[in-house]
């Protein structure tokens, strides 16, 4: 662990490692069961986004506003590319769950990207490290 | 799917992050996680019920 608020060449890698699936930082940092549940909760929430047809935002130039929907999406990592390569990025408008299944391919973005801080904060030492789950 | 199976299974995915974030000790988790998914569903119901006079 490196010494407070310092970002080291191993803690960036795993913060990397942390954004591209989520959970793996905070195992990584021997919080295995936080780590797996974390994982459970936001790749769960983009699944079932996707599995709504919900697909995920992309940067449309005439819409700025989607361009910060893209930018919390891509918070999700390696799924982003994933869903992506398999034709799964568009979604469906006419389906019951679209807005639904977007929000929360959004949404698990962006509670990645919270994850990643707490992964940072426990790295640092900013945060201590707790027994728990 | 129904909406509102789709809102509380999503509200469960969010609530279970926020409180393994939130929290430290796994009882406080459970307790915060619980505490958001009931606010989650009831404010949810409670806001649609509110919008349903106002038209689109």
């Amino acid at each position: 662990m490196a010494s407070q608020g310092e970002l080291t060449p191993r803690l960036g890698g795993i913060l990397v490692l942390a954004w591209l699936v989520p959970g793996t930082g905070h195992a990584l940092l021997r919080q295995r069961g936080r780590g797996g549940l974390l994982a459970l909760g936001i790749l769960g929430l983009f699944v079932l986004g996707l599995a709504l047809r919900g697909g995920m935002y992309a940067p449309i130039p005439a819409e700025p506003l989607t361009y910060l929907g893209a930018a919390g999406t891509l918070g999700v990592g390696a799924g982003y590319f994933v869903a992506q390569v398999a034709g799964l990025a568009g979604g469906q408008p006419t389906e019951r769950g679209f807005e639904y299944g977007r929000t929360f391919t959004l949404i698990a973005g962006l509670l990645n990207i919270l994850a990643l801080l707490d992964v940072y904060d426990i790295g640092t030492g900013r945060k201590g490290v707790a027994k728990a789950a | 799917m129904s909406h509102l199976l789709i809102l509380m299974v999503g509200a469960a995915l969010i609530s279970l992050v926020f409180g393994v974030l939130g929290q430290d000790q796994p009882k406080a988790q459970l307790r915060y996680g619980l505490k958001l998914f009931g606010l989650f569903v009831v404010l949810s119901i409670l806001a649609g019920w509110l919008m349903y006079p106002f038209p689109l």
